[in-house]
């Protein structure tokens, strides 16, 4: 007997796709927010990678529809949008900031055009570092500490979402995390005091 | 000291916080212990990691959005359609109208099984595409000329799908509603370098001639 694949699930008209969309969507909106944000460390690229996020999701339909879980399959296409924002921010922003050497990093607090003024009352000086230090990352490195250390996703999950061998997530995690190691923690000094060199070298 | 008093101590720092002398004289000698305090504060960063809450009615409005800008992306495919759709008839003559024939090396074949129910105007118009492998990301357009209409898609003449095929029958089933005048349907695969293309006419109370 010859088996056939019906194709019906798809053609579906647009009033469906959408209503579909919104009840599969809503329930991992916020975590997507959250990730998306821990990524870019501010609100305004959080909210354009959210929009483009929801398209292409959107457009894609038919791809993760009839999975059980779609999370890691948005996980993954949040990846690749933010994928293309890092490039275009390097492109823009040239390779100045990434030639720095480390020890800059304590007196590279985040420029005002760079965060909203609610955002810039809401960071702590530790939050700012922090931040700076996770811009010093690459994209890969940054989802990684990202998705593991900061979402809590564990190995096998983190290995799904970006479709590496377990082995090969592990020893990049592994060097993700001593990099941003020696980016915070490596100081020549605690933090209050760095800081207040910060206000002396500006003054 | 014992490593585990050691840990404990570290384990209640903040960031701001120094160690004792005493748990700092153990971790420049405690390998073991040093990466745990370098892991503590790690992760202490981390968490210290706030993420604001989304504007009110955010992710509300952006996940409507993406539904309407789908739609008004698709609107504006129509003018390349209708230019891919010229150029596909010359493959359509060379291959046979409502099969493919033993046409040389050809990786997947469309079929059209006309479909007697009827309902007023409405026709089922069943497409069986016949493919030798599965495609992840096979592409197919169905476009509607004069009179006829996709239902569930009001005045929309060009539709394109990306869908994965299984290797052998795929079965698209698609509810024609036909006017007046009738029409000519138009179903278009593409499968990897492959591009195949159907046409039929449609009239109402008629069987698809061909």
């Amino acid at each position: 007997m010859v088996s056939v694949t019906s194709l019906s699930s798809w053609l579906t008209p647009a009033r469906q796709r959408k209503s579909r969309f919104l009840a599969l969507v809503e329930p991992h909106s916020k975590t997507l927010y959250q990730t998306a944000y821990r990524l870019t460390g501010n609100q305004s690229d959080t909210e354009d990678l959210i929009q483009e996020l929801f398209l292409r999701l959107y457009q894609k339909q038919d791809h993760w529809v009839h999975l059980d879980n779609p999370r890691p399959w948005f996980l993954r296409s949040l990846y690749n949008l933010y994928i293309d924002l890092y490039r275009k921010r390097r492109r823009t922003a040239g390779a100045n900031d990434k030639s720095k050497q480390l020890d800059d990093l304590p007196y590279q607090l985040a420029s005002a055009a760079e965060v909203t003024p609610l955002e810039a009352t809401l960071d702590s000086d530790q939050q700012r570092l922090l931040k700076k230090a996770l811009d010093h990352l690459d994209a890969e490195e940054r989802n990684l500490i990202v998705l593991h250390l900061m979402e809590g996703y564990s190995l096998p999950e983190v290995a799904e979402i970006q479709q590496l061998p377990l082995g090969t997530l592990k020893s990049r995690l592994h060097r993700s995390k001593e990099k941003l190691k020696k980016l915070l923690l490596k100081e020549p000094f605690p933090s209050a005091e760095r800081f207040l060199k910060v206000v002396s070298y500006e003054d | 000291m014992q490593c585990i008093d050691a840990q404990r101590q570290l384990q209640s720092l903040d960031l701001d916080q120094q160690p004792s002398a005493l748990v700092a004289e153990h971790l420049r000698h405690c390998n073991q212990c040093h990466d745990f305090y370098e892991d503590f504060r790690l992760r202490l960063h981390l968490e210290s990691f706030a993420v604001p809450e989304p504007d009110p009615g955010f992710l509300q409005q952006a996940m409507k959005q993406a539904g309407q800008r789908q739609h008004r992306a698709s609107l504006g495919h129509r003018a390349w359609t209708a230019a891919v759709a010229a150029s596909l008839l010359v493959a359509l003559l060379l291959v046979g109208r409502w099969q493919l024939p033993e046409a040389p090396s050809p990786k997947t074949a469309m079929q059209l099984q006309p479909q007697a129910t009827s309902e007023q105007q409405l026709k089922e118009v069943r497409i069986l595409i016949v493919s030798d492998q599965d495609y992840q990301d096979a592409h197919i357009q169905v476009a509607l000329h004069e009179d006829l209409q996709l239902r569930g898609y009001d005045q929309q003449k060009n539709l394109s799908w990306r869908t994965p095929l299984k290797e052998g029958q795929n079965l698209l089933t698609l509810p024609i509603q036909i006017g007046q005048k009738g029409g000519q349907l138009e179903v278009t695969s593409r499968l990897g370098m492959h591009t195949h293309s159907l046409q039929l006419p449609l009239a109402r109370g008629e069987q698809p001639s061909g």
